[in-house]
């Protein structure tokens, strides 16, 4: 497969501080690539390095083929870009922000209007296009941003968190857009997100924790490693309950943001006797399959969810 | 070319958006003309001759300088909202970026100052097509020369209201030892900004175009003028660029 992004060695720093440090990375044509990870993790810093707003190092990242940094303008005309702050002129209906991007990508006349109908309609948005964009709701205003970014015919979509601040529904509507513009236009799309449930649906996903590579790899097989099943349980003392489990039991414990965590491959046999050894103790007990969650505390020891915001 | 094309629509955009807000639009030309019929009534009663004519050109001047504020303030605004991060990763020039946004700063300032001109004729101001010429291009270099150098402090400070405050800490002053109120001063050092400052190129084009028959001889020329606020014009616009170009890795 054709790789759309190549990534080396990628450092970058605010001031002393390392935000990323020796990131290496390909995405193939066609792919939905994920960047997964805690606030600070690194995932913000690669979305503004790739998308040109940062600068990197000459033959640090490769577009298309092309150097990021020599080639800046012709990589920016294959790309379309969705932010996480709104990047929609608030002031201005709905398709004079989509006819300032055309402008902005060198499209005008006849071609810009038909392009703007065609993404006006792909995302059913063709009735509200005389509205003022502060008058539609959050999820409408992302559709927006989607057709803005989609205007340009990019090979490339690279999204930062785009569906913060939306509610269930709508997010599974942005998805199903994302899902099928890759589907029909083969495009590839590089997304960042803290939403387990956003990165599951990435067909690839770069773990990211304080600027270094965590994991990389397909969703369920980062699932996979792990192996088997996850049982966590409250405690009275976490701290001493976990010592009598391995002593007992003769398992593998984690301590997680207060949880006693065990990952073992038929961790269901060890209910009942965990039950019947330490019926005071154990105040609750919960076994599922591990998620991308535990694939982050497996590889780092911490939980990903407490570090957010 | 893709770079014009990109100053139009930035220009079309600021143009539009601040028609949308008409706030905006009242308060520069209201608050200017507030202080012409005031202090242009009051100083008339006291000096026994007629200040309103006299400060006329130092009106027009700081509806001006007033809509180059709010629009330069916008810089900050889009900024915050991310409207310029999508401009900034657009396959176009840097300076096509700050062309657009100046342009339109400068268009919106100069119509902002033309707007007076029917109170013009209450101080006995007289139309001639070369001289009026030259007022607006006065007024549009001035415009274009505050709104490039108020692009450059934009974009180097993060809150609007911090950016009001300093704007008029420095463009008052500007407006003020311009000949807009006063035509002279004994002082050398204040004489020496008068002639440093573009304001008072600007402001002298102005009055020439307003009152095309008055004796002007203490006055700047024409053509000094217009080169001088050319001059200034290019020098802000290309810091402003360069301050761009040069700030792409910060945040």
């Amino acid at each position: 497969m054709e790789n759309v992004v190549e990534v080396e060695n990628l450092s970058f720093h605010y001031g002393d501080k390392a935000a990323l440090s020796g990131l290496t990375f390909s995405v193939g044509r066609g792919e939905i690539f994920g960047f997964l990870g805690p606030n600070g993790g690194g995932k913000t810093t690669t979305f503004k390095i790739l998308s040109t707003l940062f600068s990197c190092q000459p033959g640090q990242v490769k577009m298309f083929g092309m150097d990021l940094v020599k080639e800046k303008i012709q990589i920016r005309r294959k790309m379309g870009i969705v932010f996480q702050l709104p990047a929609l002129d608030k002031k201005l209906k709905v398709r004079e922000n989509l006819e300032h991007q055309g402008h902005l990508y060198g499209l005008a006349g006849k071609e810009l209007q038909d392009r703007i109908d065609r993404d006006l309609e792909r995302l059913s948005l063709k009735n509200r296009e005389k509205d003022k964009v502060e008058t539609l709701s959050g999820g409408l205003q992302r559709r927006v941003e989607l057709a803005k970014a989609l205007l340009s015919n990019p090979e490339l979509m690279i999204l930062d968190e785009p569906s913060t601040g939306l509610d269930p529904a709508a997010r599974k509507e942005f998805w199903g857009h994302l899902e099928s513009l890759r589907k029909e236009k083969g495009m590839t799309v590089l997304v960042t997100t803290h939403y387990l449930e956003e990165a599951d649906r990435c067909d690839r996903l770069l773990i990211l924790d304080q600027g270094k590579k965590v994991a990389l790899g397909n969703p369920d097989q980062l699932k996979a490693e792990i192996g088997g099943e996850v049982l966590r349980l409250r405690a009275k003392n976490p701290n001493d309950l976990m010592a009598q489990i391995t002593q007992k039991l003769k398992v593998k414990t984690l301590l997680v943001g207060g949880l006693i965590q065990i990952e073992e491959k038929k961790a269901h046999n060890l209910v009942g006797p965990l039950l019947e050894a330490f019926p005071e103790e154990i105040l609750s007990l919960t076994l599922g399959l591990p998620t991308l969650e535990d694939v982050f505390i497996h590889k780092t020891g911490r939980r990903m969810l407490e570090e957010r915001e | 070319m893709n770079f014009w094309l990109a100053v139009y629509t930035l220009w079309q955009r600021e143009l539009v958006r601040f028609y949308r807000q008409p706030s905006r639009v009242v308060g520069a030309v209201g608050t200017a003309l507030l202080f012409w019929v005031v202090l242009g009534t009051g100083i008339s009663g006291i000096s026994g001759t007629d200040y309103r004519a006299y400060f006329f050109p130092g009106t027009m001047v700081m509806s001006v300088m007033f809509t180059c504020i709010f629009s330069n303030a916008s810089i900050i605004e889009d900024r915050q909202a991310g409207f310029l991060q999508s401009v900034l990763v657009a396959p176009v020039p840097r300076a096509a970026i700050v062309m657009g946004k100046i342009l339109g700063g400068a268009t919106l300032s100069t119509l902002q100052g033309l707007v007076l001109l029917p109170f013009a004729g209450t101080v006995g101001a007289r139309f001639a097509p070369l001289p009026a010429m030259g007022l607006v291009l006065s007024l549009f270099l001035l415009s274009f020369v505050i709104n490039a150098g108020g692009f450059w402090l934009a974009w180097k400070i993060d809150s609007p209201p911090g950016f009001h405050t300093i704007m008029n800490m420095i463009l008052l002053p500007m407006w003020m030892a311009s000949g807009a109120v006063f035509s002279a001063s004994a002082s050398p050092w204040l004489k020496f900004f008068m002639m440093i400052n573009p304001f008072t190129y600007g402001v002298a084009g102005v009055r020439r175009g307003l009152f095309p028959a008055g004796d002007f001889t203490q006055l700047p020329s024409p053509s000094l003028c217009i080169i001088l606020l050319t001059a200034f014009s290019v020098f802000f616009y290309a810091l402003s660029s360069w301050v761009v170009e040069k700030s792409e890795m910060r945040n």
